[in-house]
C-alpha cells in the first residue's frame, strides 16, 4: 500500500504507537493486517453504532415475528367471519371501505407487506417497495390483495366495536356480540 | 502514528455506470489525503 503520488520516505515510527482506522469492512481490515500488521485497529464511531442498530433491528423483528405467530387464531377468526359476511354487512363494509380509502388502504398495504417482509421495519423493505416505485408497488399490491382486504376488514370490525363503546352499548352488526 | 482507511463515493449512479466508490487513504496525524485508490478489494489496494 504505497502512495502512487507521494515522493518523501515514510518517517520513521519505530517505538511508536500505530492505528489503523477503517470502516469494519472486511477488505480493509485485511489490508490493515497485512500492511500494518502491529497496528491496533480502530472502528470508528458511525459504523459500530449502525451496526449495532442493525443487530437491535433484528432481534425487535424476530420478536414481533413470535408475537404476531401468537396472534395468528384471531387472525384465522377474521377471516372466517369474513369468509361468512353477507348481505347488508357485506354491503357496509364495502361501503365504509370506500369511505375509508383514503387512508385504508395504504395502511392495509403497509400491514401487509410487512408480514411480507418478516416484520422488518420499512427501511429494511426491498428498495423499489419502500421507495414506493409505481410498478413494484402494484405488483405487491396485485399479490397481496387477500391480506389487504383481511387488514381492512379486521380494521372495519374494529371500527364497529370502538363506536360501539363510545356510544355505551354493543357495537352494532358486531360479529363479537 | 496514525492512517485512515475510507471508502467515498467519487461519482453519482448514471445510466451508464453504477456509484463508483473509491479508498481514501489518510494520514490522520497531519490530516493529510496520501492517496485516492480506484478501489475496493483487499488485493487491488494491495498492490
Amino acid at each position: 500500500m504505497k502512495s502512487k503520488h507521494s515522493s518523501t520516505p515514510n518517517p520513521p515510527d519505530e517505538g511508536r504507537d500505530r492505528h489503523a482506522v477503517s470502516d469494519p469492512y472486511q477488505p480493509y481490515a485485511t489490508v490493515l493486517a497485512n500492511e500494518l500488521p502491529d497496528a491496533r485497529l480502530v472502528v470508528d464511531h458511525f459504523h459500530v453504532i449502525r451496526l449495532a442498530n442493525a443487530a437491535l433491528n433484528d432481534v425487535c423483528s424476530r420478536r414481533s415475528r413470535r408475537l404476531r405467530q401468537g396472534d395468528r387464531p384471531q387472525g384465522k377468526a377474521a377471516s372466517y367471519a369474513m369468509g361468512r359476511l353477507s348481505g347488508s354487512l357485506c354491503d357496509e363494509f364495502d361501503s365504509s371501505r370506500r369511505t375509508q380509502s383514503a387512508w385504508l388502504d395504504d395502511y392495509a398495504l403497509f400491514l401487509a407487506l410487512k408480514d411480507r417482509f418478516d416484520g422488518r421495519a420499512w427501511t429494511w423493505w426491498d428498495h423499489d417497495v419502500r421507495g414506493r416505485s409505481v410498478e413494484p408497488l402494484a405488483s405487491a399490491t396485485s399479490s397481496l390483495d387477500k391480506e389487504i382486504t383481511l387488514y381492512s376488514f379486521r380494521q372495519w370490525l374494529s371500527s364497529n366495536n370502538g363506536q360501539g363503546a363510545r356510544r355505551g352499548g354493543p357495537a352494532r352488526h358486531s360479529p363479537f356480540q | 502514528m496514525a492512517i485512515g482507511l475510507e471508502e467515498s463515493s467519487f461519482l453519482a449512479v448514471t445510466g451508464s455506470h453504477p456509484t463508483l466508490l473509491v479508498t481514501g487513504i489518510v494520514d490522520l496525524d497531519t490530516g493529510t489525503l496520501i492517496d485516492v485508490l480506484p478501489a475496493r478489494s483487499a488485493d487491488e489496494i494491495e498492490a
